[in-house]
């Protein structure tokens, strides 16, 4: 199956009692006994939404198992706590999810995990491991600033040295990015973005190949209990069916736009992979299928990038990204506050930078908007 | 948003409101409430779920806003809605009705309208002479499909409006195959456009749901009146998954046409089939009408299989389509028309109509389209 078969069909149970297309949605936290089934039950994640739910993602990842949890940090929680134990040192690239910095550098210590930030480039990766390391964790293109890590190279140099490679994959989802396939062990998923792409659910995904890996956050998810509910599964399904189609439009409306403020005089830089500017557009055509629907880009001045949003009519000013419609966040004040400021600043995550996620509307209706709200 | 004039694709995504006032949210809540409290015993602006609610408003200001009516109004189903507009009669009228219907629509002008007293005539709405011929004193109302369901035949709306004008009928149509991204009935002059949000509106096969809208504030009033008299609407559920789904209608809507075009031209070279029906291929009968009134042929084919056994055979061995009645979802659905969508239509008539036991109607989906034509040559092999 291809993969806009797969969104669609990929794990549906049709209902065997009614004939039913779609699979129903199984709202029971008590589940009876069957003589050839397992236990069931919905903290088990082991429920027929969460098997359909598991089943796709897995499919469209091409992966061997799949998890869905409560929220994308639940997930990322899941793999410092289900992983790594105390004295294990992880690498993480610069410019991580504010969400995921604040996680690291709050929480890691207290556990007794070291960590390390680095550069995206390989060589620098490679030299910010140690002997103890035991995960490198990446975010690709990264946010806001959609730096691209060649995932092969590092998957190359983890795997012979026994260290897990770990992806948060959401800016690219799995229609234009699969990790696996190169050689990553994990992918994590902020299902709230693309996955769910309608800017009205909550939820995160973690798949791999590894049955140990897979058997190992069953059993976190089980004692953490994390899960996302049947009501929200449900709903996450019915959003992958068509995340082929949104994906496609995001990326077509995203090169445009980018093209178009690269060009306009009070935007002094944009980043995005699919301009034949951007470091790592080389490097994103041979991982990716499509360069995405998420951009950023510096204007004048702070008061200037403020002035923007306030003039913002159809897209809106809201944290998170992926939705059907546009939305335009202001990363150091939003996204990534928690990150201390001269980090910050060292990052280039200043507060004259726009983050865009570009929605399907009609791209002109999108950079009409720009156009009024830029001045 | 605070523009009227946006493009299609933006106003399916951001529709006439796009963010919860109260909260800022970016989803229109459920608001999952029977009865509104009347502060200070004064009725706001919303007082009881039936006469209307913020989530039933935003789909029913969504397709107000594609169709450019002054108002819409949402129904718990596809046959709600066209009962709920055919109230606009009364006892002695007279309507006429294209004979190629929706099985549903055909048993409810055929075994409801009667009771009440109101006389239908099915007729041969492709010919507007025809149409004219069957007007009497008392015909009120042409109740239209084009392209109809299953035969695509076309009816030219602009000449049913001269008519209508000319002798002051009301008329409605049912544009649910072509959906407002493709043919807008209201600029064309018709009265009122139904749909049923069932199929490609709703577009994941996963809720029942009915929409009318009209151009005109007088038969609105009247629709709105019998909407809350009769009470089929839509409920806060239904109406926020509707309004999800709508926000991904030109995506599916494209990409299930571009199938279809591609799937239209390889069943016409597959030996098993006979004809093929869709207005996409070269010889279509009604082309130039429907393309003088429409901007795409669409994602729904019919065909003949030249035998009924191939039919079972199909039946039986396809994997990929679901096999029902219905239509404009995200996965192909194939009917066998005889017996599904057209099963209330007794058997001499379906002959007559020209729907014959091998005559399949296929909803070409989103899936690849090689996925479906592997399955589907696989299974009549």
């Amino acid at each position: 199956m291809k993969k806009s078969t797969q969104a669609v069909r990929a794990g549906t149970r049709h209902d065997k009692n009614m004939g039913g297309l779609n699979t129903p949605l199984l709202a029971s936290s008590a589940i009876e006994y069957l003589d050839d089934s397992e236990v069931r039950y919905p903290r088990y994640f082991n429920t027929l939404n969460h098997d359909v739910v598991a089943e796709k993602m897995s499919a469209l990842e091409l992966a061997e198992a799949g998890l869905v949890t409560s929220s994308g940090m639940a997930a990322i929680s899941g793999i410092f706590f289900g992983l790594l134990t105390r004295g294990d040192h992880i690498v993480f690239t610069e410019g991580l999810y504010g969400g995921t910095h604040a996680l690291i550098v709050k929480e890691l210590e207290r556990f007794g995990i070291t960590y390390s930030f680095t550069a995206t480039d390989v060589k620098s990766i490679a030299n910010a491991c140690g002997p103890d390391t035991r995960m490198i964790y990446v975010e690709s293109p990264s946010n806001p600033l959609l730096t691209i890590v060649d995932l092969a190279a590092v998957a190359a140099f983890a795997k012979p040295r026994g260290i897990l490679t770990v992806i948060d994959n959401t800016f690219a989802s799995p229609i234009l990015q699969n990790p696996l396939v190169p050689g990553f062990d994990l992918v994590m998923h902020s299902g709230t973005k693309y996955l769910g792409g309608h800017s009205d659910l909550c939820c995160g995904v973690l798949v791999t190949r590894s049955d140990e890996l897979g058997e190992r956050f069953y059993f976190l998810q089980n004692s953490t209990g994390a899960i996302l509910p049947p009501q929200d599964s449900w709903l996450l399904i019915r959003s992958l069916k068509t995340l082929n189609l949104r994906m496609e439009r995001h990326c077509r409306n995203a090169l445009q736009i980018a093209t178009w403020l690269e060009d306009h005089p009070r935007v002094s830089e944009v980043y995005y992979p699919g301009l034949t500017s951007h470091p790592g557009h080389e490097l994103t055509k041979r991982q990716c299928r499509d360069f995405g629907g998420m951009l950023s880009f510096r204007v004048e001045s702070p008061g200037h990038a403020r002035a923007v949003l306030r003039r913002l009519q159809l897209i809106s000013f809201a944290e998170s990204l992926g939705g059907v419609e546009s939305l335009m966040t202001l990363p150091a004040v939003q996204t990534h506050a928690d990150i201390p400021l001269k980090e910050r600043e060292r990052l280039g995550i200043c507060e004259s930078l726009l983050r865009l996620s570009v929605g399907i509307e009609t791209v002109d209706d999108i950079i009409a908007d720009l156009e009024q709200a830029l001045g | 948003m605070s523009d009227n004039n946006y493009r299609p694709a933006t106003i399916l995504v951001h529709q006439g409101r796009d963010r919860d006032p109260a909260t800022g949210a970016s989803a229109i809540p459920i608001y999952q409430a029977s009865t509104y409290h009347h502060q200070a015993g004064e009725a706001g602006e919303y007082d009881y779920a039936r006469c209307g609610n913020p989530s039933r408003d935003q789909v029913e200001e969504a397709i107000a806003l594609l169709e450019g009516g002054v108002r819409g109004f949402a129904f718990a189903s596809g046959m709600a809605a066209t009962g709920s507009a055919l109230s606009l009669l009364k006892s002695g009228d007279h309507l006429l009705a294209s004979n190629d219907l929706y099985g549903g629509s055909w048993r409810y002008l055929t075994g409801v309208l009667p009771q009440q007293g109101i006389k239908v005539d099915l007729i041969d709405t492709t010919d507007p002479a025809k149409v004219e011929a069957a007007i009497t004193p008392q015909t009120r109302a042409l109740f239209l499909e084009t392209p109809s369901n299953p035969l695509f035949q076309i009816t030219d709306l602009r000449a049913m409006v001269a008519i209508a004008k000319q002798h002051n009928l009301l008329t409605l149509l049912d544009n649910t195959f072509m959906t407002p991204l493709l043919q807008r009935p209201l600029d064309l002059g018709i009265d009122i456009a139904i749909h049923s949000g069932t199929k490609f509106l709703g577009g994941h096969s996963d809720l029942l749901a009915g929409l009318v809208t009209t151009a005109d504030p007088q038969l609105a009033k009247r629709i709105k009146y019998f909407q809350n008299s009769f009470g089929a609407v839509l409920a806060p559920f239904d109406c926020f998954l509707l309004a999800r789904g709508i926000k991904t209608l030109k995506l599916r809507l494209e990409a299930a046409q571009k199938n279809a075009r591609i799937f239209a031209e390889r069943l016409l070279e597959h030996p098993a089939v006979g004809q093929v029906i869709y207005p996409g291929l070269k010889d279509f009968p009604g082309k130039e009408e429907h393309f003088s009134q429409a901007s795409g042929p669409g994602a729904i084919i019919s065909f003949e299989l030249k035998s009924e056994d191939q039919v079972n055979a199909l039946l039986a061995r396809v994997k990929l389509p679901i096999i029902a009645p219905s239509l404009g979802g995200v996965e192909t659905i194939l009917t066998h028309c005889w017996s599904m969508s057209h099963a209330a239509i007794p058997a001499s008539d379906k002959r007559k109509m020209g729907i014959h036991p091998t005559l399949l109607r296929i909803s070409v989906g989103i899936e690849d389209v090689e996925d479906l034509w592997e399955d589907f040559t696989t299974a009549l092999a």
